[in-house]
């Protein structure tokens, strides 16, 4: 008695002191993870996860079955205790890829299972890529073998029988490269006919369900509505509960090896949704591992370390309990240093060691999991893929440079069109610039403070009550007078646009979409899927349909989207999509597309499509279809960057999300999206100005420069710290700017050839290994190498410097570092640790402009790296009209720089398509010239030019003003 | 034309309302004496800066370009000095679009030095006002002056005349209501006369004040610990003699010659029997007191306690268990119940002293007992406790009165009217006016309010604002974010009023006022 009374009140005492926390802690920026599965909880992956580790049901090819079809090569594998043989098909692509994929043969009563048609480059471009694929003669193999290789001959495969294994080697040096299903955890929830094309049980049939089948659990209870809590109500008035069970429960019922009968296509319950998972089990997986590789790189976006960390094998401390989670989330306030899923996923996995780099690129856009292990015997990296749904369709990168493989993986899904030049300035966003006063203010102060910007942004508070497309009358009555006065100063709009749509019968684009039936459809396939969003009850359009999105770009138009003008951009937001009331604050996986299609087939691509369709609007909304359009969305998939920007979501003003920003960026880029940013300051919270300036100073260095804040904090416009703060966060800006012909150029590298615009040290330095690790220092190109301070009260921060270069100093260039060592950088407020490449050459303009626009015509300056060693230092300059996609149809030129140390002769050539222009420049500035220069002589016209020499610097600025600026092509002498 | 307009006055030094002018150029105002719209508020303060600053008169054009003639000798000669001196160019130098001097004053004609913030470009703008801009809007394709010579020749048209027109005739206007606001002034700093004297005085007497109650405060504070120190020794000396009792008690009642059992036997039947003695019900519940016990419980679970459901619960404890603490219990209870006997036979021990060897000792702790009780009262004459609590309250008295006094004083006399006390006619006023849905409300060294939401207590005048910015802070907090805070900036005007309210951070409020004790 007296003991049940006194754990009572201790029970109740503790449970008040942890009502108190949780409190405080809601006071801080936290996760809620208790709202996001974890692969325990998710039947598929904990299943995939534990049966791999058994090696049971291991897959072999069926003998003699390989075959040579055309340009590919066939064959059949099969398991103990699947339903029958899958096909495999290989397939080679230029520059050295190996396409596999396996899928169920075609059978009558079974669906093909879910395969996008739009993640990789059309057919037509993939078409160009393709290269034969040829079956090697049989003596050429040991027995239970056969080979294939490219006929470009830059990749073998071997097949090994049993158990099934396909080695990827160099046919040259023999040099293993990549191993498919090493641990054999090849996995294929196959189903037999009758299995799919039906669905599994009576309650899953919606009114005017096209298809019927026999309940597999033989409940033949009729499911009338379903309960807020995500259960279901039956005809008869029950409201049953076994439906839904605990999905940890049931994971660990199926990890049980003893309970064979447990149905792995059985319904899952998570946080009071329930899925009925009317297809049953459909999951895939297979494992895959890089010989002598120990560092493993990609897989965005997770708040994650760029190399990253094992999640499986021995524990060690550096390791993850869970795997990656690739499953696009709201995630509202998300932790750094986590696996857990984020906004956008691309299934890419990059390998890297001295040896060589090679990658593999899992094309499959259901949820999925990624385990990354150290294998027990040789320390390899391995990736294990488990995904919910679709195919096993592999694309393996054989590099062997690292660059090699960007462009393989550039190829196959393509690279971002180079950005209207506006969009790489800076952009000045909030949540919310309140009315077209509130943004005349702001505007006003940029200019009153002389300070640069782009881009100023609208969030959603300025729609009339979360009607996208429409304005707020009373805050902005006059929207389109309100874009002319921005554009007026050069500078552009940005207005949001998100997916969901207001059920509001007075709303236009609503009546429309409902009318056209154009909204995806819930469970059952007839009724629209209704979920909450910001505008209260919403439903979503389906982008997956092509018809829906012309519909929605025909959204842009000015006729239809009143109030626009063509200085206004989009920003599509909350489109992984975010339901508020939906399992993990997304959409349930039995909603259907218009064709059927499940959610959970294709819920990654939301955003990809999203983006792609409002993409669209702005290109077609002008004549011509020529102005270049720029959309930043939050989710993405693999090909997102071929519609535009991303971000990383809802970040915090910490310095910890400071410094990930690095890592999370430096992973967007290497797999093949480089428009990425953070917001500088970070969302949720205020920054103090140390942070908030030095955020600026990273931002600055990283492709998509946006700051941005929550509604809740305090205004954080640059000018509002004092005369201080605003010149130091002004220089650093301006830096930006100053440093947009090089930007503007690494972007127009990155679509011709697929190369990160922001890329890891070992891209320039392969063998340097202590490179390896880093992911808080990057570079630029090959050229510009950034080193951000991301902790408080620094004065001086460690940098590593790759071996086999030399770097100066950006803005201080008095000393020349040589590579292959750590260097202490002195580092106060008003400096950022960034380092110019010997060798490199730096196109800038060295003019600060109110805007990107009003830089046009300024002259250039030459920034040159001299090398120390007598070597060459090169560079490269893209111009075309910054607007328009007449680059495409030649409009633009090329110039390329290179100082030749030996003859000390500095030239530039020019190369221009369908317009001449007359580039300039107006000075040029060589770090570590040894000694001063006799004469300066412009070749061409013998003309002396003026040069002031430091000695103490050794900078040597020439210096070539108006009456006589020089023009491209040149060369100059120094003697 | 108008953005053009509005770029010039975003830049030059004018404060930035003078730059949301322009943006609402166009809208037309009503008859100027009347009806003030929020541009004119705008430009009203940009006159006024422009008339604090006495006017920057830069002269006309030089021969320079971008240099105003009032500057000029600096580039008169064939060498140019720039950054203090220590650089020399030669005069060809200067305008020839390559920025030579880290102070940039070798380019004010071009952009070439538009790094260097400083450096700037001067248009003369005949027929309206010269204008300085920094040299980064020098050819950017953007008209920023009026005669456009920021700009290639021939890109930008003259509207000098034209804007010079407007601009006179709105400062002509908006001159006459600056006047009305000035005249109004001179009536509110009239209105404050003698004020000062009645300040100083009222100062005086709250520094006499502020005085007295420190002192007041400090004899408090120690009167308080004196009563605190003789409390404590007075409970430390019952104490001590109350332990020595308890056990002579339990002796008097042969409580010790009980074992264990038959002390929880008795326990047990007093309660279960009911008649029981109050002196026992009164020892189940102090056991009840010990946050240990089940009571704790009871009262976490509803709040209340069922003294009859506690004391039967408590029987069953005590019968169950804690024996031990029992044990403690029942001496503290006989002991008191005994004392209280001890009590009244006090007079009867009184009359029969000395009555056997054996009690003498009883007979002297039943003495100090007597003593401890009432060592409140009686232990020293001139610092008995009685003596000491009386005199802290008469201090509190005293201290309450102060405050009273100083409260009363500081709301008359709030501590700043304004340099010339102009705000002091309206101290006592509220305004209000009706903005996007909600009712502001300020009232003068009060209170602000929107609606029924207090948007802050007055906090003062902002320091370097020349008393034209005050603000409300500590008002009511919001939702997930910070206490709500108006701040109002006034500008003159011929009367108070709200021009415009707005929220640029959630819960920060900005208010646009016009007030004649602003001009």
């Amino acid at each position: 008695m007296t003991s049940t009374a006194r754990a009572l009140a201790l029970v109740r005492a503790l449970a008040l002191a942890l009502a108190v926390l949780a409190l405080l802690a809601g006071q801080s920026v936290a996760v809620d993870r208790k709202k996001f599965r974890t692969c325990a909880q998710t039947g598929f992956c904990a299943r995939q996860r534990d049966a791999g580790a058994q090696e049971k049901d291991a897959y072999h090819l069926l003998p003699g079955s390989q075959a040579q079809d055309g340009d590919l090569v066939r064959a059949q594998i099969a398991a103990k205790g699947t339903r029958g043989p899958l096909n495999l098909s290989f397939q080679a692509y230029k520059r050295g890829v190996l396409r596999m994929r396996i899928v169920e043969p075609p059978q009558d009563g079974i669906r093909p299972r879910y395969e996008s048609p739009d993640i990789l480059l059309g057919a037509d471009k993939l078409d160009e890529e393709a290269t034969p694929l040829r079956l090697e003669p049989a003596e050429k193999n040991a027995e239970g073998t056969f080979s294939m290789t490219s006929s470009d001959g830059r990749l073998r495969a071997i097949v090994t029988a049993a158990p099934f294994r396909v080695l990827g080697e160099d046919p040259d040096s023999g040099r293993p490269i990549v191993l498919l299903n090493g641990q054999s955890m090849l996995h294929f929830d196959q189903r037999a006919p009758g299995d799919d094309g039906t669905l599994r049980s009576e309650h899953n049939v919606g009114a005017g369900a096209d298809q019927l089948g026999s309940g597999h659990d033989g409940a033949a209870r009729k499911i009338v509505d379903w309960g807020e809590d995500g259960k279901p109500i039956y005809e008869d008035g029950h409201e049953d509960t076994a439906l839904g069970g605990d999905a940890s429960a049931a994971a660990d019922a199926d990890s049980n090896e003893d309970s064979a009968d447990s149905d792995p296509g059985a319904p899952e319950s998570f946080g009071g949704h329930t899925d009925a998972r009317p297809h049953g089990a459909t999951s895939v997986g297979i494992d895959v591992s890089f010989p002598g590789c120990k560092h493993l790189y990609g897989i965005p976006e997770h708040a994650a370390p760029f190399s990253l960390k094992s999640t499986r094998g021995p524990k060690s401390e550096a390791a993850f309990d869970e795997p990656y989670r690739n499953y696009n989330l709201d995630v509202f306030e998300y932790e750094i240093d986590e696996p857990m899923a984020l906004y956008g996923h691309i299934p890419l996995a990059i390998a890297h060691s001295a040896a060589g780099t090679a990658s593999v690129f899992w094309n499959n856009p259901s949820e999925t999991f990624v385990d990354i292990a150290n294998l027990d015997d040789s320390g390899d990296k391995q990736v294990h893929w488990i995904s919910e749904s679709g195919v096993v369709d592999v694309m393996v990168m054989a590099g062997p440079t690292p660059v090699d493989v960007f462009q393989q993986y550039a190829s196959l899904t393509g690279t971002t069109p180079i950005p209207p030049l506006f969009s790489l300035g800076y952009h000045q966003c909030r949540w919310n610039y309140r009315d077209e006063k509130d943004i005349e203010e702001v505007n006003a102060n940029f200019e009153k403070h002389n300070f640069p910007y782009d881009v100023i942004w609208l969030d959603i508070e300025h729609t009339d009550g979360k009607r996208y497309f429409t304005w707020d009358q009373h805050k902005f009555p006059t929207p389109t007078d309100m874009q002319d006065k921005i554009a007026h100063f050069g500078r552009k709009m940005v207005t949001i646009v998100d997916p969901h749509i207001k059920r509001d019968t007075n709303y236009h684009v609503h009546r429309e979409a409902e009318r056209l039936g154009y909204y995806i459809k819930d469970k059952g396939g007839n009724k629209d899927f209704k979920g909450w969003c910001w505008p209260g009850d919403s439903s979503y359009l389906d982008f997956t349909s092509p018809t829906v999105r012309q519909w929605w770009a025909d959204q842009f138009s000015y006729k239809n989207y009143v109030g626009s003008t063509p200085n206004l951009h989009t920003w599509n937001d909350m489109n992984e999509p975010s339901v508020f009331n939906g399992p993990e604050v997304s959409m349930t996986k039995e909603a259907r597309s218009l064709d059927g299609w499940e959610h959970r087939e294709w819920h990654n691509l939301y955003g990809f499509y999203h983006q792609w369709a409002t993409m669209q609007g702005l290109i077609e909304r002008n004549t011509g279809h020529n102005e270049r359009p720029f959309v930043l969305s939050r989710s993405f998939f693999a090909g997102s960057q071929r519609h535009g920007a991303i971000w990383t979501g809802d970040n915090a003003a910490q310095w910890s999300h400071l410094k990930i920003a690095s890592d999370m960026l430096l992973s967007l880029n290497v797999a093949g999206l480089p428009f990425a940013g953070a917001d500088v300051g970070g969302f949720f919270g205020n920054p103090d100005e140390e942070l908030l300036e030095r955020w600026y100073q990273a931002g600055a260095f990283q492709p998509f420069f946006r700051a941005h804040a929550h509604i809740d904090t305090k205004r954080r416009e640059p000018y509002l710290f004092g005369e201080e703060v605003l010149a130091r966060i002004r220089k650093t800006v301006s830096l930006r700017y100053s440093l947009l012909p090089f930007w503007y150029t690494l972007f127009h590298i990155h679509e011709t050839s697929g190369l990160p615009v922001m890329r890891p040290l070992w891209s320039l330095a392969p063998q340097d290994e202590v490179t390896f690790s880093l992911g808080d220092q990057w570079l630029l190109g090959h050229d510009l190498l950034v080193k951000p301070v991301t902790d408080p009260g620094v004065s001086s921060l460690s940098v590593y410097l790759p071996v086999g270069t030399s770097w100066y100093q950006f803005e201080h260039p008095h000393k020349m570092y040589t590579g292959g060592t750590h260097i202490t950088e002195d580092a106060p407020l008003d400096k950022i640790p960034v380092f110019v490449r010997a060798g490199a050459i730096i196109p800038r303009k060295m003019r600060l402009r109110r805007s990107s626009q009003a830089m046009r015509d300024d002259p250039f300056t030459l920034m040159i790296g001299v090398d120390p060693n007598g070597g060459s230092s090169e560079g490269s300059l893209y111009v075309d009209d910054e607007v328009t996609f007449d680059y495409r149809k030649g409009d633009s030129c090329k110039s390329a720089f290179d100082y030749d140390a030996q003859a000390a002769k500095l030239s530039g050539s020019l190369s221009c398509g369908s317009t001449a222009r007359t580039l300039h420049i107006e000075r040029l500035v060589f770090l570590g010239m040894a000694r001063r220069p006799s004469k300066v002589t412009l070749d061409a016209t013998q003309e002396s030019l003026d040069f002031v020499f430091d000695e103490e610097t050794h900078v040597l600025t020439v210096r070539k003003p108006v009456r006589s600026f020089i023009p491209i092509p040149f060369s100059v002498s120094l003697a | 034309m108008r953005a053009r307009l509005l770029a010039a006055a975003a830049f030059a030094a004018a404060a930035a309302p003078a730059a949301q002018g322009g943006w609402l150029f166009g809208g037309g105002s009503a008859a100027a004496d009347v009806e003030l719209s929020a541009e004119d508020v705008g430009k009203l303060a940009a006159l006024e800066e422009e008339l604090g600053a006495g006017g920057d008169d830069f002269g006309g054009r030089s021969e320079i370009r971008g240099v105003p003639e009032r500057d000029a000798d600096k580039y008169a000669g064939l060498r140019f000095s720039c950054d203090g001196g220590s650089r020399e160019l030669a005069v060809e130098a200067v305008n020839d679009d390559f920025c030579d001097c880290n102070d940039g004053s070798d380019e004010p004609g071009t952009s070439a030095c538009s790094m260097v913030n400083l450096a700037s470009f001067f248009c003369a703008n005949e027929g309206y006002k010269g204008l300085v801009l920094p040299t980064a809007r020098v050819f950017d394709g953007i008209c920023d002056c009026c005669d456009g010579s920021d700009e290639a020749p021939g890109k930008c048209p003259d509207t000098c005349q034209e804007d010079g027109a407007s601009y006179r005739a709105d400062m002509a206007r908006l001159s006459k209501v600056r006047e009305a606001g000035l005249a109004k002034k001179a009536e509110y700093i009239a209105q404050a006369q003698g004020i000062d004297e009645e300040m100083s005085e009222t100062d005086e007497r709250l520094k006499e004040l502020a005085r007295d109650l420190k002192g007041t405060q400090t004899e408090l504070d120690e009167a308080q610990a004196l009563v605190s120190r003789l409390e404590e020794e007075a409970a430390a000396a019952r104490k001590l003699l109350q332990r020595k009792l308890r056990a002579k008690r339990v002796a008097a009642l042969h409580l010790d010659t009980f074992t264990r059992e038959q002390l929880e036997l008795l326990l047990v039947d007093v309660v279960v029997e009911g008649g029981t003695p109050e002196t026992l019900v009164t020892l189940v519940q102090e056991a009840l007191d010990d946050p240990l016990t089940p009571r704790a419980a009871e009262v976490a679970v509803d709040g209340s306690i069922d003294p009859d459901a506690a004391t039967a619960r408590t029987a069953e404890w005590i019968y169950e268990n804690d024996a031990q603490e029992v044990d403690l219990d029942l001496e503290d209870h006989y002991a008191d119940a005994y004392a209280e006997t001890l009590d009244d036979e006090d007079e009867d021990e009184d009359e029969g002293e000395g009555e056997g060897e054996g009690e003498n000792d009883e007979d002297v702790d039943v003495e100090d007992l007597t003593n401890a009780k009432d060592a409140g009262r009686e232990t020293d004459s001139t610092f008995s406790l009685e003596t000491a609590k009386s005199r802290v309250r008469e201090l509190e008295r005293n201290v309450r009165r102060l405050e009273k006094e100083e409260s009363k004083l500081k709301e008359k006399a709030p501590q700043d009217y304004g340099s010339q006390n102009q705000w002091y006619a309206i101290r006592d006023k509220c305004f209000s006016s009706t903005a996007d849905k909600y009712k502001y409300e300020i009232c003068m060294y009060k209170q602000a309010k929107q609606d029924k939401v207090n948007l802050g207590e007055w906090s003062g005048f902002l320091e370097g604002s020349n008393d034209r910015t005050f603000k409300f802070t500590k008002g009511q907090r919001c939702w997930n974010g910070p206490e709500r805070s108006l701040t109002v900036h006034a500008t003159c005007g011929p009367e108070e009023r709200i021009i415009d309210v707005r929220e640029p951070s959630t819960c920060e409020y900005v208010m646009t006022f016009t007030s004649p004790a602003a001009c």
